[in-house]
């Protein structure tokens, strides 16, 4: 018999059992599953790669959430669970995790995310399996949605350039301003809210930056930076392109102070940031523009210890205030009480309650409290760790911004509405 | 003037980083004739290994030591053992290149899931000026970076003119047939081949993590491109034309961020590459490599 016969035919057998083995394996989990069942919360971030940092600070934050749920009864009968959908963080990958994630689970009811560049790819995908999704990602496109189940408590990414010309212009006594931002889409959108909240302020952008990511070296950026004579430098990028910059920022002998954006969050810049400045150069010159999320307060004080309870997380001490958590226990805590309020975990059903949940009569701060407050029949304000929420009529939440110490998240002001309205230009 | 000399400087430092990377990349090339595509991954775990063994020691010395040392031993295992067994079986040239990518894909998620997806970070805020020109300091990391490349250069010269091996190593590069015949053995001349090449590897990597400060499972891919292109448009398989590449490579990416814009730095590059594949296919100095035989 000739050989290759044999070989296609080792192969057909092979194949076979391995489908009949998947066959098996899907049925019987299948089988098992609808005796009772976990809903699943997505959390569709980057796991792997560049920004991989950032899946587990929404992981992080989703894992006490769905703890505190599940300790109240859970909803509507079954406990949640978190479940991680890893988008690497390039489009390229993420529509392919998007809709794996979709068809995968017959029980997925909502979804968290926080990953700026990728909305444009993956929200139409969510959209069209009406999945609520609860996002912080600062896509600028998304300032004007049209998705009626994408959601977002914190202001796109051209407002935080605004921001950044507010608390400059308003909180320290510099006006000529240099901008530094990495050419990643993320980046780049806070640049024309800077360029136009100077213009609006009276501020000087004296140099302006768009850099490469991870190069060796940013020598000739700084040189430029220094003959410019920037007495501030506004600047986001990935840590390792941070590292370099500022090393060689450092080098040639033209630190300044630095206000970093949303972007800069996290211990992989901290620790790329301290490498190359030392800490106490990097907590002395270093501040960070950020949306406020709370340190202390009622909100505060059930997630704190619910965090310090969660097993399995590391780094808690710098995470309790840091705002990729804390964000995203907030959005799982309001989806779980807008499923509450609609009695129903079906996206379609329960995505109407998601503004109503924030607009009610009594103030929670908590999804236990909003619980006993629904089952007496009352309607709720869910004030979290973010503050007050109020959705517009793109599903935006303007939030309220503030200056953090990097390494601590301390809150060290407050950028006030009317400068920002000031920076906007109204 | 400033600019001028910031320009010279840190390209200098610059093409040094890719002289190191490209010459062992193309010296393995030229001699086995295989295109090893997990020169990244394997860059990359130099760093890991540098930064464990040491305990995030930022002592150049040292480093290059345990950096080299891993890397050639790393390369010789994924070259001599693993690339080899299939080299032995018959394996063509596309096969062994995508057998290397899948290497280079193993070792790079291998350590990501190990290490998982946080950075790494060398504590560099401590280094001091070592060459002050018109206002453009190098610190002392960056001084040795360039001081290294240059010595590496000329060891590799010298080791390909004056020494049995590397007479050996340019016969086999260019006959390794006749090179059999002669009684030199193709094998020990391959394994000497990817140790150097590895230790190549991993003395760029050190250097590399250690000048950029952070690290994480990814990084040497990035670099590995651009150090390719410079030793591609140098003429693969030729370390002297690797040297040149990596200088024009350096100077250029440096030069375009400076005059055009920051953005321009990388694909300066890769306009230098597409260029020479246009105007000079075999680069600055080489025969085309596809016609000679796979070295098993």
């Amino acid at each position: 018999m000739p050989r290759s016969s044999s070989l296609l035919r080792a192969f057909f057998a092979v194949g076979l059992a391995f489908l009949a083995a998947v066959g098996v394996l899907f049925g019987t989990s299948g089988a098992a599953a609808s005796s009772s069942y976990k809903l699943e919360i997505a959390v569709f971030s980057p796991f792997t790669g560049p920004n991989g940092e950032y899946g587990y600070f929404n992981y992080d934050g989703c894992v006490p959430a769905v703890n505190l749920i599940n300790k109240a009864g859970g909803i509507e009968g079954h406990q949640l669970f978190c479940q991680i959908v890893d988008d690497r963080g390039d489009p390229a990958d993420a529509v392919p995790a998007a809709q794996n994630m979709i068809s995968a689970s017959s029980h997925l009811v909502g979804e968290i995310d926080g990953n700026s560049g990728l909305l444009s790819a993956t929200v139409p995908i969510l959209c069209k399996a009406k999945l609520v999704e609860l996002s912080v990602g600062g896509d600028p496109a998304y300032d004007k949605n049209t998705c009626a189940y994408f959601w977002r408590t914190t202001p796109g990414d051209d407002q935080a350039g605004y921001a950044l010309a507010a608390y400059i212009r308003y909180d320290t006594p510099y006006r000529k301003v240099g901008a530094v931002f990495a050419d990643d889409v993320a980046a780049q959108g806070n640049v024309p809210g800077l360029v136009g909240g100077a213009k609006n302020l009276g501020l000087t952008i004296v140099s302006q930056q768009k850099v490469p990511l991870d190069q060796p070296s940013y020598a000739t950026e700084v040189q430029q930076l220094k003959a410019s004579h920037a007495q501030v430098i506004t600047t986001e990028s990935d840590p390792q392109t941070a590292g370099v910059f500022l090393a060689n920022l450092k080098q040639a002998g033209a630190l300044t102070p630095l206000v970093g954006t949303s972007g800069t969050v996290g211990n992989d810049y901290n620790k790329a940031a301290t490498a190359a400045l030392g800490s106490s150069l990097y907590v002395k010159d270093f501040v960070r523009i950020i949306q406020f999320t709370a340190t202390s307060g009622p909100a505060y004080s059930v997630w704190a210890p619910a965090l310090n309870a969660a097993p399995g997380i590391k780094d808690k001490s710098s995470l309790v205030t840091g705002f990729g958590p804390e964000v995203s226990y907030d959005h799982v805590t309001m989806e779980a009480l807008a499923m509450l309020a609609a009695h129903s975990t079906v996206g379609s059903v329960y995505n109407a309650y998601i503004p109503k949940i924030t607009q009610g009569k009594v103030i929670v701060h908590s999804f236990a409290q909003g619980e006993a407050a629904l089952a007496k029949g009352e309607t709720i304000d869910f004030v979290g760790l973010e503050g007050q929420v109020t959705f517009n009529q793109f599903h935006n939440s303007a939030g309220i911004w503030s200056a953090d110490n990097p390494v601590t998240n301390a809150t060290e002001k407050t950028i006030s509405a009317a400068d920002m309205a000031k920076a906007l230009g109204h | 003037m400033t600019m001028l000399m910031t320009i010279i400087l840190f390209g200098l430092y610059s093409s040094a980083l890719y002289a190191i990377g490209a010459v062992g990349f193309t010296l393995q090339f030229g001699i086995t004739n295989v295109l090893n595509l997990a020169f990244g991954a394997i860059l990359t775990s130099c760093i890991f290994v540098e930064y464990y063994a040491t305990t995030h020691s930022t002592n150049l010395w040292l480093a290059m030591l345990v950096g080299g040392g891993a890397g050639a031993l790393l390369s010789l295992i994924v070259g001599f053992g693993i690339v080899g067994a299939f080299l032995r079986r018959g394996a063509g040239g596309f096969n062994i290149a995508m057998v290397t990518i899948a290497l280079g894909l193993m070792i790079t998620y291998t350590l990501a899931a190990i290490q998982g997806p946080f950075l790494f970070a060398f504590n560099v805020s401590n280094t001091t000026t070592a060459l002050s020109i018109s206002g453009v300091n190098l610190d002392s990391q960056q001084l040795t970076t360039i001081i290294v490349a240059i010595a590496a250069m000329v060891v590799i010269h010298l080791v390909l003119r004056m020494t049995k091996l590397g007479l050996a190593m340019r016969a086999t590069a260019d006959d390794p047939s006749l090179t059999r015949g002669c009684g030199v053995s193709p094998a020990r001349t391959r394994a000497l081949a990817w140790l150097i090449s590895g230790a190549l590897c991993g003395i760029c990597g050190v250097l590399y993590g250690i000048g950029v400060g952070t690290f994480g499972p990814f990084t040497g891919a990035d670099f590995f491109i651009t150090a390719g292109a410079a030793a591609v448009v140098g003429g693969i398989g030729k370390p002297y034309g690797a040297m040149i590449g990596a200088l024009i490579v350096g100077m250029v990416g440096q030069a375009a961020s400076a005059i055009i814009s920051p953005a321009y730095a990388p694909i300066s590059a890769y306009v230098i590459l597409v260029g020479f594949l246009i105007l000079r296919p075999q680069g600055i100095f080489s025969a085309f490599a596809a016609q000679r035989e796979l070295v098993a």
